[in-house]
């Protein structure tokens, strides 16, 4: 049992509070007040290696632990929570695409997640289905080689201002094994959304409805549906989202390719080299503030 | 107000290193923290609030915004009562569900 984080850990930290630091706390109170979702500073936190931390490398993610997410998001909130609470759902759906999608599904969304071009959204809650998720009553019926899928999701954080929403609907019978999860591009014919949800905090980030009005969607995020067992769950359906599942650890070979490969593990090498756009990974978790230039 | 905020600290690191290990026990950990660390966050929050007096309720000094912000963490990825009938079902029934 250990109660001290290593260095590299220490220094995952270090460049999440940073961050927090130099660029979200200096306008949290402004994004606040005005209710402004910072795209552009989220989307810096993906150079870091902050939008897929816990997506093995392999996957096109950083190939970091929940531990080290844990940290990463502890520090980040240091400079606004609700943006820190955002870019954790973020990886959480990258997460879950990596998990439960098809080798094409995450060969076509995951470079484009951890990049941030698409930010994500997560939408399980219904208006009647809260804490009894599994009660939810959006549909996705089998149309020849497609689905469509109509319901309304609530409190979506994001809704309409991102681009991918991870959408959970009832293929089968009432149970949760009844339930499949889709993925929604921004822009899908009969996607809309609601007004932006007027709220005593969270403020920097929108929530609103995600209205489905026969959503046309390939397939379920399943390699298990693929094969024509549509009924079956390809992600945890509790009431409790996905915190509850337990994934396992990883040992990725690759990096990806948009990447330096470093050359030594040593935390204390990152510290020599250039790093304005070094990602978070356990080799190079260093962070710089953008005025500042590389020090190559 | 200072233990509150270890103690949450360790519960949250307990839990994501029990989901990085697989450990059985993830979720009822991850259940823990998610309950614990949210009402204790809220808790020495709005207590740092207080210790500020007036001036706490003011938007100046960013207590009240951390207060509103964190108010829905009690609420948001399983109400803190789910995160109880998590708990509770680990608890009572071994580690089945």
């Amino acid at each position: 049992m250990h109660f001290a984080l290593t260095e590299e850990q220490q220094a995952i930290q270090e460049t999440a509070l940073a961050f927090a630091r130099e660029r979200i706390a200096p306008d949290a109170d402004k994004w606040d007040e005005t209710s402004h979702f910072p795209i552009d500073v989220i989307r810096e936190t993906a150079a870091l290696g902050m939008a897929a931390i816990y997506v093995p490398e392999d996957k096109g993610g950083t190939g970091l632990s929940r531990l080290d997410g844990a940290l990463i998001m502890e520090a980040r909130a240091t400079g606004c929570p609700a943006i820190s609470a955002y870019i954790s759902i973020h990886n959480m759906v990258a997460w879950m695409i990596s998990k439960a999608g098809t080798p094409e599904q995450i060969e076509r969304w995951m470079p484009k997640l951890a990049s941030m071009e698409w930010l994500a959204s997560y939408c399980l809650t219904e208006p009647g289905a809260g804490s009894d998720a599994a009660a939810l009553q959006t549909r996705a019926e089998k149309s020849g080689d497609h689905y469509i899928l109509n319901g309304t999701k609530q409190f979506i954080s994001g809704a309409g201002a991102t681009d991918f929403y991870f959408v959970f609907a009832r293929t089968g019978d009432a149970s949760p094994n009844g339930v499949s999860a889709f993925a929604i591009e921004k822009g899908a014919p009969g996607l809309s959304f609601g007004a932006n949800e007027r709220k005593m905090g969270w403020n920097a980030q929108p929530t609103a409805q995600v209205i489905m009005e026969n959503v046309k969607v390939r397939r379920p995020i399943s390699s298990v549906a693929s094969r024509g067992r549509a009924s079956a769950s390809p992600c945890p359906v509790s009431t409790a989202g996905a915190s509850t599942s337990a994934p396992a650890r990883s040992a990725p070979p690759g990096r990806l390719s948009t990447r330096p490969k470093p050359t030594s593990s040593s935390a204390a090498h990152s510290a020599s080299t250039s790093a304005s756009s070094r990602p978070c990974s356990s080799r190079s978790p260093t962070w710089r503030p953008t005025s500042k230039p590389p020090a190559s | 107000m200072a233990t509150d905020l270890e103690a949450s600290r360790l519960m949250i690191y307990r839990a994501a290193d029990s989901l990085d290990r697989a450990d059985p026990q993830a979720s009822m950990h991850s259940a823990m923290a998610k309950r614990y660390a949210t009402d204790l966050g809220f808790k020495v929050c709005n207590e740092a609030l207080q210790l500020h007096g007036g001036y706490g309720y003011l938007k100046d000094y960013g207590l009240e915004k951390l207060v509103r912000d964190l108010r829905v963490h009690q609420i948001l990825e399983g109400t803190n009562e789910i995160m109880r009938v998590v708990i509770s079902r680990k608890v009572l029934g071994g580690n089945r569900g």
